[in-house]
């Protein structure tokens, strides 16, 4: 990547130190798991285990590349809005998952105290709030590059791709 | 080096610096939550190093919120995180002697660990269970698992972490890139505080109305308070009509002690405002009126030492009885409640009786009170 050579991590005494600590930690988690099999079901348990990871590596972080390409495709001065509404209301959404799909009321029926709102609504009216702010500071900075270019001439065009 | 590399990735987000900063913050979460977490274990289950305090009675509500609200608005601090170090994940070549072996050995648990911490609390919190695994032990074992890898990586990750604190020219916000990272760092902090602001509100009371995102709301359910088990839910008879119903108190004491409703409406009460805290995190607080457990354990000549166990009429479900340890149960805040804010206590919220202890886990203030043993 960028980073010179020089800076490739050097494994001093801390390192040496702190990895039998950290392998002690592992151990005693693996060691849980495994005794206490009846509750952790351990197949199902590193399923999921492994599962986040690969569903984050080839799944999420691809498509969140795919997001970030069509965003280079906007004009410069909205790219920023967008890239923070998107991570807001993208984390948002996956927070809320669990709550679209409802499957907690089933677990018990006629318990109006779990998940007592409509969950779809009140997030539509959250991400509105976000883009509506995203909105603004878009419209801010298009008034202020123009503003620029009436002052100082034409913009600077953009830096081109690394 | 794949050919990706160099076409896809901007290096302006993809910096030392970004991820050194959004590893610190994840460091001190995950530290939060792991402290936290294992207070609240000691919270449920007595250990005998460690007695859990019955005071501040407001204690277990702070450090469960803590540990939830931490830990959910952690999940854009760890996806930042991965997007500012996802380069790397392929970078050739793999590895660079045991050391770096070693640390990228260690990713394996932390990463997995990490997502596997936040799917699961996420989706227990929400009351889905789509695995075979009891959440409680599955959820300990694994934080074990993935502290113990931030241990290994902050070890591996030291030099470059102070390098990158020092990289005093990365932060200048003069350069796009500058702009750039600081933006990315300030979109990852605004959707954790989106979060929280969205959710917290099931345990901060004041700010309930926002929390248009959260499992639960402190005021919603029967006598404007939540229910986590129904009475029907872990087979509890209705005992509204039942005069057959009796308190008891035995185990090792002098004078067993029987009551039924009426004794037990006739005898001396207190009232106290205490929380119940889920360790799903939300929290309310309500004016309970009842009898003193101590007063009670007294007067079977119970030994004050002793710890009790309380047992429910509720036949299903792992809650039916709890291990109250001698400092709850002799606490002079300590009752079997009948009412709550002023009115007989709803079937699903323990009728006849229940237990409130302060700073106790809401799935030991046992509910249906019938037999208090001593030990």
């Amino acid at each position: 990547m960028t980073q010179p050579p020089s800076r490739a991590p050097r494994y001093g005494r801390l390192f040496w130190t702190l990895l039998p600590v950290g392998a002690l930690l592992i151990a005693r988690g693996v060691l849980g798991l495994l005794r206490q099999a009846a509750s952790t079901a351990p197949a199902s348990w590193l399923g999921w285990f492994l599962g986040g990871l690969l569903a984050h590596d080839l799944l999420l972080a691809p498509s969140i590349f795919a997001v970030g390409l069509a965003i280079r495709r906007l004009p410069t001065s909205l790219r920023p809005p967008v890239r923070a509404a998107l991570i807001v209301s993208g984390t948002l959404v996956l927070m809320s998952v669990p709550l679209l799909l409802g499957y907690g009321r089933a677990t018990q029926p006629g318990n109006t105290s779990v998940l007592p709102d409509d969950y779809p609504a009140n997030l539509i009216i959250v991400l509105v709030a976000i883009w509506i702010i995203a909105g603004a500071c878009a419209l801010r900075g298009l008034a202020r590059s123009r503003t620029a270019r009436l002052h100082e001439g034409p913009a600077p065009r953009d830096r081109p791709k690394d | 080096m794949p050919p990706a590399g160099r076409l896809s990735f901007s290096s302006r987000i993809h910096h030392e610096r970004t991820s050194t900063l959004l590893g610190i913050a994840l460091g001190i979460a995950f530290t939060v939550c792991f402290g936290t977490g294992l207070l609240s274990h000691a919270a449920q289950t007595p250990i005998p190093w460690f007695p859990w305090p019955s005071r501040p009675a407001w204690l277990y509500q702070v450090t469960q919120g803590l540990h939830v609200f931490t830990g959910l608005a952690t999940i854009p601090l760890l996806l930042g995180k991965l997007w500012a170090v996802y380069p790397r994940l392929w970078r050739w070549p793999p590895l660079r002697g045991a050391a770096h072996a070693v640390e990228r050995a260690a990713l394996v648990p932390l990463v997995g660990g990490a997502l596997f911490l936040l799917v699961t609390g996420v989706t227990e919190i929400d009351y889905w269970y789509p695995y075979r695994f009891f959440f409680k032990t599955a959820h300990f074992w694994a934080a074990w698992i993935t502290f113990g890898a931030l241990v290994i990586h902050v070890g591996a990750t030291a030099t470059v972490t102070a390098s990158g604190l020092r990289d005093r020219q990365a932060t200048a916000p003069t350069t796009r890139e500058g702009l750039d990272r600081r933006r990315f760092l300030l979109a990852v902090a605004a959707a954790g505080g989106a979060i929280a602001l969205t959710t917290v509100g099931s345990a901060v009371t004041p700010l309930r109305r926002l929390a248009v995102l959260a499992p639960r709301h402190p005021d919603v359910g029967p006598q404007g308070l939540p229910v986590n088990h129904q009475a029907r839910d872990v087979g509890v008879p209705d005992v509204r009509a039942d005069p057959g119903y009796r308190l008891r108190v035995r185990g090792r004491v002098t004078r067993p002690v029987e009551l039924s409703l009426q004794d037990l409406r006739a005898r001396p009460s207190r009232e106290v405002e205490l929380p119940i805290s889920c360790v799903e995190g939300w929290s309310y607080s309500a004016r309970w009126r009842g009898i003193r457990l101590r007063d009670l354990l007294a007067e079977a000549g119970a030994d004050p030492r002793g710890d009790v166990i309380v047992r429910s009429l509720q036949t299903r479900g792992p809650y039916a009885g709890a291990r109250i340890d001698a400092a709850h149960a002799r606490d002079p805040d300590t009752l079997l409640a009948l009412t709550v804010n002023g009115a007989p206590l709803h079937l699903d919220h323990g009728f006849p009786l229940r237990l409130i202890a302060p700073n106790s886990a809401g799935v030991l203030q046992t509910k249906w009170v019938t037999e208090v043993e001593a030990l």
